[in-house]
């Protein structure tokens, strides 16, 4: 992880920790002090002793704020939902040093919180989650593109968001944020209905974030429509997959503290790993 | 294509009923904020190929399933190439049977009744147990069902013929009355008779025209097979009793038999009788002379052999119809007439009419007797030949006996009360009680009217109009009118009711109304036989009036209840609840006294019954004749099966409907099946919401 103190997580950089990383000879340059000494005086060769540089995270946490993140027929809002499990991050890696930035998308930039790590700076972000309603339509993919060029520094991003856009071009996203060396989480919010169109008799279908309308039997397109949403899902975990993106795919009627530890965990392990 | 219920056809509409339940669903739908929508749409795109064509199809099987069971209860019927998928077999075969005594001619060893059933059997066998078959026969026009297929169609067809007339007309009539009521389908109607003109009527064309219509008005095509048993038969003479009368002659009783013979053939012939009197045995011999001959036989008896019956048969082996060789009478004292008077015993109007129904004492066949108001519910009346009744109107029991015995063939007469009456007898009541009024003055009785009366002056209500063509009122054998108009009318009351009015006053209001009640008559007159009502007890009218009366009464009454009387099988049926038993014993005992010539008794009543006159005239029609009397009706023979047969009539098609239905329903359930457990689509979910990458879909 890349940060700019000292934290709880593994830095890419050498640094001054007491964990020993690997030796590499010496090149004019470096530091004297850090050649090994005692390598120096049994074999003559200048060695420079390098350690593991421990840092700190910083996260965004990007939540989707469009007005179809208000959808939330079989269990709670998308994006109570998203409320939750972004609030419960932030208070986690904030009280593990970590610096929490904060950024919510509708059509445009609702909100932009730059991270920070003291424990006002949660408030803060509770606050802005609290006051936060769905509106608009989604604007992610044209703010996540602006969002890996502002980020200059590599960062953990955890989209929270229903994707409802254009796959290959939240594809073209996830690549972006892969390229900008971003290290990213996906958390794909969809209500159970939206899952298995669970209906009967004709419905009037309103387009939540624009007045589009459309009259239609769900026990006719049922099957039509778990094929899109099917296929539309596999696109998606694919493109993840690809752009090494952890992603989850959540019902809202699941309950959100397994999905969070879970996630954590995961991380964990993996960081584990990677030591 | 035509119905049989057409009516059913409406039921159509009921098609809509799956496009109506369609639009109505889809109008009671609810809003749904979606957020989904770039899914919904491209289902939506996608369903247009397919699930919607699919839905529209559901839609249309069930539309095609409704409008096929509509169909089929409409029970359709179809010609043509429709049918020709179909068999020729008719639905039912409506077999009537001519049973009169001239089906029982001997053809060889069979009788034309035993031919007709042989016959009919032979021709069933060619559609085989496929056909629903019933029987209707001419003695009582019931359908019977015949259960068990060809084989039992004998066992439903009466063994014998009867002693009846067959009335063919009728029996038509009944058949396209059964076709209209039970709807049966395609059928034939196959008729076994001889053509024996008295039997079918010819000259009853507009009967005839009638059926005709009645029959191609069917909805479905009806055809009539003719099986004509009019081969002819070997000679055949045939006896009928015309008089068996009990006579004094001298010191002698003597029984005088009038016989008449009839046979085809104009050849002198020996006849030889046997004749039974009171089960003595005798014989006689006569000489035939042309094609009918009279004769005159006469049989001593006993002088205390007061009644009795007997039969002649005529002896012949080879005669060509044993049922017509036979003729039955009975005989006995005359008859008496006997009248009832009820009112009471000690009033004018009670007497008088005492006095008009038996007016000559010396004449002992006409009597009459009073019988008080009150003791009227103790008479059954049977033996009274009229009963002239001046008292209030009947009610409850006692009308009804009346009624019977009226039904039955009596005669009853009404008169006025002097007070109101507002009782009513078989829809004939009493109006309103009105005296004879001039210048405000009224009169005693007639007399003073006609004491008040100027020169060529009528004062009181006159009559002005009588039948004087028919009933009680007619004209005398003379040509003499009765003095109906010279009557003065000083009080009446008006007859209400749907009677005929055979007099009526000035005014209109009715004198004399009559009403026939079954065999018998009710009658209504407005004046009592009293001075203060009219002159009627001058006896100028009324006197008259009631002996025609009574002879009608009496000759009413004598068809059936007297002693000495001959009836006509089959014509003069039993009543209701009547129980004539066979005075003849033996193997006759079991005889139908509606279907078979006998000597019959019902208590004490005694009457002989022979065929009917009309069956001993043996004219067959020939079979133009026949078919002109069905008119556009189909005809066919039994011996025809032409190709333009059954072949071409049209056939019921409702099973297709059905079949249609159900396969309209099997495919609407196959269009609707939800698809497998292993082609439904399902979105993958995790606890967790980690999604493995080999279960992405």
């Amino acid at each position: 992880m890349v940060g700019n103190i000292v934290g709880h997580h593994k830095s890419p950089f050498r640094g001054s920790s007491v964990e020993f990383a690997e030796y590499r000879k010496y090149v004019p340059g470096d530091d004297p002090r850090l050649l090994d000494w005692r390598v120096l005086a049994r074999t003559d060769r200048y060695y420079i002793r390098e350690f593991e540089a421990d840092t700190n995270l910083r996260c965004y946490v990007v939540i989707d704020c469009s007005k179809s993140m208000s959808f939330g027929e079989k269990g709670t809002r998308k994006f109570d939902y998203a409320r939750k499990i972004a609030a419960t991050l932030s208070y986690m890696l904030v009280h593990q040093g970590d610096a929490v930035g904060l950024e919510i998308f509708d059509d445009g930039v609702a909100t932009d919180i730059p991270p920070r790590r003291n424990p006002l700076h949660l408030r803060y972000i509770f606050d802005t989650l609290a006051a936060a309603e769905p509106r608009g339509e989604t604007g992610l993919v044209n703010e996540l593109h602006q969002f890996a060029e502002r980020i200059r520094q590599r960062a953990m991003v955890i989209i929270i968001s229903d994707c409802f856009c254009d796959v290959d071009e939240l594809l073209n996203c996830f690549e972006h944020l892969h390229f900008q060396k971003h290290d990213f989480a996906l958390f794909h919010l969809l209500d159970p209905l939206e899952l298995d169109l669970d209906l009967d008799r004709p419905i009037r279908f309103q387009d939540m974030e624009s007045s589009d309308v459309l009259l239609a039997e769900p026990e006719i397109i049922r099957e039509q429509y778990l094929e899109a949403v099917q296929e539309y899902l596999v696109k998606i975990h694919e493109g993840c997959n690809k752009h090494n993106a952890d992603y989850r795919r959540v019902a809202t009627d699941q309950p959100y503290d397994q999905i969070v530890a879970d996630f954590l965990v995961e991380r964990e392990q993996l960081a584990k790993g990677r030591g | 294509m035509t119905f049989l219920q057409p009516f059913m056809l409406w039921g159509l509409l009921l098609g809509l009923l799956p496009i109506l339940i369609h639009l109505f669903n889809r109008l009671r739908h609810r809003k749904l904020p979606w957020a989904a929508m770039m899914f919904l749409r491209m289902a939506n795109r996608k369903s247009t190929k397919y699930a919607k064509i699919r839905q529209w199809l559901v839609l249309l099987f069930r539309m095609l399933a409704v409008l096929a069971l509509i169909f089929a209860l409409s029970r359709p019927l179809a010609g043509g190439w429709v049918k020709g998928v179909m068999s020729g077999k008719p639905d039912v075969i409506l077999i009537l049977v001519d049973r009169s005594a001239s089906m029982g001619a001997s053809l060889g060893e069979q009788t034309r009744l035993e031919r007709a059933v042989e016959t009919m059997v032979e021709s069933a066998k060619a559609y085989g147990d496929g056909v629903r078959y019933v029987v209707m026969e001419h003695t009582d026009e019931r359908p019977r069902e015949v259960k068990g297929g060809v084989a039992a169609l004998p066992n439903v067809v009466g063994k014998e013929a009867t002693d009846t007339a067959a009335d063919m007309p009728t029996l038509l009539e009944a058949a396209a009355d059964w076709f209209v009521e039970t709807k049966p389908g395609i059928g034939e109607i196959w008729v076994a008779s001889d053509l024996q003109s008295s039997n079918w009527d010819p000259a009853a064309k507009e009967r005839w025209s009638r059926l005709s219509g009645k029959l191609q008005g069917l909805p479905q095509t009806v055809r009539v097979r003719l099986m004509a048993l009019d081969e002819p038969m070997p000679d055949n003479v045939s006896v009928r009793l015309l008089e068996a009368a009990r006579q004094r002659v001298a010191d002698q009783v003597e029984l005088v038999l009038k016989l008449e013979f009839t046979r085809a053939s104009s050849l002198p012939v020996e006849l030889d009788l046997a004749v039974n009197i009171e089960g003595e045995d005798k014989s006689a011999s006569i000489a035939m002379e042309g094609a009918s001959h009279e004769n005159e036989l006469r049989f001593p008896l006993r002088k205390n052999d007061q009644s009795g019956w007997g039969r002649v048969e005529l002896l012949d082996q080879a005669d060509g119809n044993a049922r017509d060789n036979v003729a039955y009478f009975v005989y006995g004292e005359p008859i008496q007439a006997q009248s009832v008077v009820v009112g009471a015993p000690d009033r004018f109007a009670t007497r008088f009419l005492k006095l008009a129904a038996a007016p000559d004492p010396a004449n002992t066949n006409q009597v009459s007797r009073i019988v008080a108001p009150s003791a009227a519910g103790q008479e059954t009346w049977t033996d009274s030949a009229m009963v002239l009744w001046q008292a209030p109107l009947p009610s409850g029991e006692e009308a009804e006996r009346l009624t019977n015995y009226a039904k039955a063939g009596g005669l009853v007469v009404f008169f006025p009360e002097d007070t109101g009456d507002p009782g009513s007898f078989n829809g004939l009541s009493w109006g309103e009680l009105k005296r004879f009024e001039q210048d405000g003055k009224t009169f005693d009785n007639w007399q003073a009217l006609v004491a008040a009366e100027d020169e060529q002056q009528h004062l009181g209500f006159r009559i002005t109009s009588y039948s004087d063509r028919e009933g009680p009122l007619q004209r005398t054998e003379e040509g003499l009118y009765l003095p109906v108009d010279d009557l003065r009318v000083n009080q009446r009351k008006a007859i209400n009711g749907d009677g005929m009015v055979q007099a009526s006053f000035e005014d209109g209001v009715p004198w004399l109304m009559t009403k026939t009640i079954g065999k018998g008559q009710v009658i209504f007159c407005g004046t009592q036989p009293n001075d203060v009502w009219s002159s009627v007890t001058e006896g100028l009218v009324l006197v008259p009036m009631l002996q025609r009366l009574l002879a009608e009464g009496e000759a009413m009454l004598s068809g059936r209840y007297v002693q000495g009387h001959l009836l006509a099988a089959g014509d003069d049926r039993a009543g209701e609840g009547e129980r004539w038993v066979s005075e003849e014993g033996g193997d006759h005992s079991a005889k139908d006294f509606n279907l078979e010539a006998g000597v019959y008794r019902m208590g004490k009543r005694v009457v002989a019954v022979n065929r009917p006159q009309r069956e001993d005239a043996l004219i067959s029609l020939e079979e133009p004749e026949v078919r002109s009397l069905f008119g556009e009706v189909p005809v066919t023979l039994s011996q025809e099966r032409s190709a333009d047969g059954v072949a071409d009539d049209p056939q019921e098609i409702w099973r297709w409907f059905l079949v249609a239905m159900a396969l309209a329903l099997l495919i609407e359930g196959l269009l609707v099946l939800p698809k497998g457990a292993d082609e439904r689509v399902e979105i993958q979910r995790t606890a967790t919401g980690k999604v493995p990458t080999q279960q992405a879909s």
